[in-house]
Parts: structure tokens; sequence; C-alpha cells
């Protein structure tokens, strides 16, 4: 399918089998999907539906079966381990549950922490963060510790590490399923933001409905199949934020 | 970034960091003490070794290591001696005339070593017997009838001070020759070999008694700062020396017993060593290896967001680095009131070793010191901290092959 713009994001009949003893689990079963710039997309479901494996085959943390996945034009599975690591830090931004910040470092190192592995200069690293870190009302929290900040301000901090670098898409696994709903609200119109203002594109894991409510698309899943894509929605949103 | 990062996370885990530094310093401890002990001990029994006859290095005629006999000598020793002085580390450098003799009196004989020597040029530091002189003393440079013998040969030749010897050995043409001495000392070190079996004479007297010219000796002994640098200095006199009728020998060769010993009880430290090392990195690798077992997850989310596996290997080699240098600084402040202790006062283990106890004919001191040597420290933190690395690489390659996204499930 060719829209005005090239997606982000395509897979081509992608599986991906696990094997329990004897068993095997279809977690995504011949699934073809895009993802165009700007989107905020959602791909909801039940457990166990195969969401968080698209996320993970997508941001390049696991290898499909079969079939093929390119992110900007690039065939995942031809890239080496190192390759991938350089593709993940520069390209996908990732937003866990559980927040997921390293212990050790402050607010602003966790959040600069794309930064600093991809060597830029501290005095811009620090310019880049402090500047989103105000705009998510975070300011005066640079030097906290992740265990001495709320779950929210966590997630939040989370964000921006995953959106400092500008990646082409940011992917966020279940990003509301560890805060209470008004933080949660608070998450959401953040990144919604971020989708509005920096064209940052978004594809959610989630059966939250607040998250769902905001989707400019919504992709369900059972059983490892896209059972409703609701692509159009997403081409014309695509098109309206382009032009 | 790795460093700090490094650093925090053994500071996240005080108790487990503490546990391991302790273990670190106490190994470190263990290795400088017996070290040192053994550094000091050696030295000891070198230097006295050193002091019995034939110096730290001694040039000597060709083959007289494997032959030794009056008629082989070295020639201008006093212009040797000059040539000697213009080195550095050399402390002294003496004459001598080492040989066999049988030793008489009315009432009993027997064998007896001689070393001759001039006691203008000798002190104690140069001669072990002078340290031990307990009757009488050294015979005086004009006094060519003197003679020092141990308490043991006294006892048995029945001989006091002022009472005469009469030596008998071969001099430099094979010819049996004799002279008459009267005992102006006798010396009690302890060794009975020393004691029973030693005895000095003035060098000038055993020049006439043997044939030998004012400048003529058996062997030149050279007294060093250190006996470390007997190896190199040997090479270095020796080509220096361009004199092929003499060899310089260390006190390897001219005291191989003592030198078997020596090599045979640092044998043993190092065998210590290596199991306290081996020690030291199953604690390591073990404190490693459950930080990054427990740091699953957190090390797969890093994986997972790009930082790259030879990153995180390098961050958990960096946690070994941390340990090494903080293992090492616990293990100097540990060990430094210890060592500061038996470097200054010792122990005394008078009650566990004979007074007799010797080796080549040195007796061990029975106060034990610690005295360890700046290259023996250097070997001992450089090795704690390669061991510590080494006990790094595993954790850290465990660490770097992780699955992110099997990882990033882990509780």
């Amino acid at each position: 399918m060719k829209t005005h713009s090239d997606p982000i994001v395509r897979l081509e009949n992608v599986t991906r089998h696990f094997h329990q003893g004897e068993t095997i689990v279809r977690a995504v079963d011949g699934v073809d999907l895009e993802v165009y710039p700007g989107e905020f997309t959602v791909i909801s479901g039940p457990s166990g539906s195969g969401k968080t494996t698209i996320l993970n085959l997508i941001g390049a943390l696991d290898d499909p079966t079969e079939g093929k996945i390119w992110v900007e034009g690039k065939n995942l599975s031809s890239m080496s381990r190192s390759e991938r690591s350089v593709f993940r830090r520069d390209r996908i931004g990732f937003v866990f549950q559980a927040y997921n910040l390293i212990p050790v470092l402050t607010a602003l190192e966790n959040a600069e922490f794309i930064l600093t592995l991809q060597g830029v200069p501290s005095s811009e690293r620090k310019e880049r963060v402090l500047s989103l870190m105000k705009e998510v009302e975070l300011e005066g929290l640079e030097n906290r510790r992740p265990d001495e900040m709320s779950g929210g301000q966590q997630q939040r901090i989370a964000i921006i590490r995953a959106i400092i670098s500008n990646p082409a898409i940011v992917l966020a696994d279940e990003p509301t399923a560890n805060v209470d709903t008004a933080t949660a609200g608070k998450i959401l119109d953040l990144m919604a933001k971020l989708n509005r203002e920096k064209n940052a594109t978004f594809l959610f894991s989630t059966h939250d409905h607040n998250v769902i409510e905001r989707a400019s698309r919504v992709i369900r899943m059972q059983d490892g199949k896209i059972i409703k894509n609701d692509l159009q929605s997403a081409i014309e949103n695509s098109s309206e934020d382009h032009s | 970034m790795l460093f700090k990062m490094a650093f925090r996370n053994l500071r996240k885990n005080k108790r487990r960091t503490w546990i391991t530094l302790f273990s670190i310093g106490f190994g470190l401890l263990l290795a400088m003490t017996f070290t040192g002990i053994g550094d000091s001990g050696y030295t000891k029994m070198i230097n006295g070794a050193a002091r019995l006859g034939s110096g730290h290095l001694s040039i000597v005629p060709s083959g007289y290591i494997e032959t030794p006999a009056l008629d082989k000598t070295i020639q201008d020793t006093e212009e040797k001696i000059a040539l000697l002085k213009k080195y550095d580390h050399i402390d002294a450098c003496v004459v001598r005339i080492q040989g066999q003799a049988m030793v008489a009196t009315p009432r009993d004989s027997g064998g007896a070593t001689f070393v001759a020597l001039d006691p203008g040029t000798e002190t104690s530091d140069t001669a072990y017997f002078l340290e031990y002189i307990k009757e009488g003393k050294l015979f005086d440079r004009d006094d060519t009838f003197g003679i020092v013998i141990g308490r043991t040969m006294s006892d048995r030749l029945k001989v006091g001070i002022g009472e005469k010897i009469v030596y008998t050995t071969t001099d430099k043409h094979g010819e049996i020759t004799s002279g008459l001495a009267r005992v102006s000392g006798i010396f009690e070190s302890g060794s009975k070999e020393v004691d029973g079996y030693f005895i000095i004479l003035p060098l000038n007297r055993m020049r006439d008694l043997l044939g030998y010219n004012n400048d003529e000796a058996t062997l030149l002994a050279i007294f060093l700062d250190d006996h470390h640098r007997s190896e190199h200095l040997k090479n270095r006199l020796q080509s220096e020396m361009n004199d092929s009728s003499c060899e310089v020998t260390t006190w390897r060769e001219t005291m191989p017993d003592m030198a078997s010993f020596v090599a045979l009880d640092s044998s043993m430290n190092y065998l210590f060593q290596i199991i306290i090392f081996l020690l030291i990195a199953a604690g390591i690798l073990n404190t490693i290896l459950m930080s990054v077992l427990e740091r699953t997850r957190e090390l797969g989310i890093m994986l997972a967001i790009g930082m790259s596996p030879v990153r995180v290997v390098g961050l958990i080699m960096a946690e070994a680095f941390w340990l090494g240098i903080l293992g090492i600084v616990s293990g100097i402040i540990i060990t430094a009131p210890l060592y500061y202790y038996l470097h200054i006062f010792g122990i005394d283990f008078s009650g566990l070793i004979h007074e007799d106890t010797d080796v080549a004919g040195v007796v061990f001191d029975s106060i034990i010191y610690n005295d360890l040597r700046l290259e023996s420290f250097l070997f001992i933190i450089t090795g704690a901290f390669i061991i510590t690395l080494l006990s790094g690489i595993y954790p850290a390659w465990k660490a770097g092959r992780l699955a992110p996204v099997e990882s990033i499930k882990t509780i």
C-alpha cells in the first residue's frame, strides 16, 4: 500500500512462534502492518494476544520466525547484533510499563542517557533535557534518584529518555499500567502533546481505554492476528498532520 | 559514565561491597605479611652468608667455584678494588684468602676452613664472625700471629685467649706449610658448623705463608646495598672487567645451599600467595556474578534502549576495576598497623625456633620482622588488581550476552 508518505514501520506476513515444551505458541501469526509518521497508534487486545511481541519485533529486540520487518526502510533481519543496538539507540524510543529507569542515575542522567550513549556533548545534553523537563513540569527534580520520585514523575522521565534523541518511533508498552488514573491522564496528555507538536510517532500496546480513546488508530489483536485495523483514519490523520 | 555508574552500583549495595573489600584486604594482609617476613628473613640470611666469606658478589680466579684451590689466585687486587669503587650500589669490597687447613694444639687437632682478612678494612658489615666475638678481639693489622676461632673449636682444641694453635695448609706451589698463631678472639655465632670449623687469620701473614705477592688473593668479596642487584651487577662487571683470568660470581653460585633454600622457601610462599589470590578471585567472582544476576532486568533495559553489549561488558569490568582499586586501598589500610608493628618490633619466636638452627652456617634470627620490598609490594597489589579484573571477565561476558527481550521480563 502506498500513501502520500512512506510508512515508518512495515511488517509483511510476520509470525513469531514460541516453543513451550511440545506446544507451539503462535504469539504473532501472519501479521501485515504499516505505521506512518506522526501516528498515535494503539495495539489493543487481551493478554497473550501478541501486542508486546509485536512491539518487541518492531523494536529489534526479537526476531520473527517468518516474515520481514522494515523500519525506515531498513530490513531488521539483515542487521547484526551491534547494528541493532545502534539502531535501537538512535531510531527507537522505548517506554516500559515499569518505568525502568536506571536506579543509580539521577533524573537528569536517566533522561540524557541515550544522548550520552550517542556521544552528545554534556552541555548540549543538559540543555535539551532541562528544556524537556521544564515542559513536563519536572523542573528542579534533576538530581533526584528514581526511588525519590513518584511513579508519574519516573514515567515522565522515561518518556523524555525515549524521545530526547528524536527517534523514528516511540514504542510504549502499557505506559499507564502502573500509575493512577490522574497520573495516567497527565502522561497521555504529554505524549499527545509531543505527538502533536513534535510530530513524534507513537505505537502503544495497551488495553487501557484512556489510551485507546486518544489514539488516531486502533489495531485490535487476538490470538496473534490483527482482527481490526482502522488504517484509513491513520492515513487521514497522517495527511492532516503533514498538510 | 561507565566508571561513575559502576562506582554507584557498588555504593548501592554497601554491605556486599564492604564484605568483598574486606576479603580482598584480608587476602592482601596475608600476602604482604608473609611475603614481607620472607623478604626480611631471606635478606638477613643472604647477607649473613655473604659475610661468612664470599660477599654478594665475588671476583675469583676462573674455575675457582668448580674446584677451589690455593694455587688459583687473582692478581692486582688493589687495582681491582679501585675500579670497583666507581660502581653504584657497592657498599664494600674486601680482599680475602679462603682455604682449608688443619689446626692443632697439644691436646687435639682437626680440620678447618680459614678466612684470611685484612683487619684494617673489615667490619662486622663484611665479616660475620666479628659480630659474634664474645671473648678477646680481632687481631690488629700489625699482629701477624693472631687467630680468631669459634667457641666449639676452642672447646674441642681446649684453647683459650693467648694460647697457641698451629695451622697447616698447602701453599701456592702445593707444598705443605705451617704457621703458629695465638688465639686473640673467640666467636660464638650459634651455628655449630661455623663455630666448629671456621678460623680467621691475618691476610698479610697468609700471603707470606702461601707464597702470594702483596697484591694477590683467592677472592675479592663485594658487598652490595641490596643483594637483589647481584645478577645485574655481575653481568656488568663481567663485561667491563674484560679479564679472562678471573670471573664474577654471585652468592647463588658461591652458596648453592643457601640459594636452594631461598628458592624452595620462596616457592612455598608463592604457592601460598596463589592460593590466597584464588580465594580472593572466588569471592570477587561471586560478588560480581551475583550483582549481574540481580540486575538482569536493569541490564536488559540498558541493552534494549541501545547500550551496546560492549559497553555493558565495560560497565561490569568497571565495577571490577573499582573493586580492585578500593580492595587494594582497604588492604593497605588493614595491613599498615600490623606491618608497622612487625617492621619495628617483630615477633619473638625464640620459644619455637631452636637456638642453633641454621642454613649454610647462618643462624636463624628468632625475632621475625616484616620488611616487604617495594618490588614485592608492587607485585602483590598488581597481582590482586589483575586477579580482580580477571574475576570480572566471566560476569561481564555473561552480562554482555543477555538477551534484552528475555531480560526485561525478569522481576
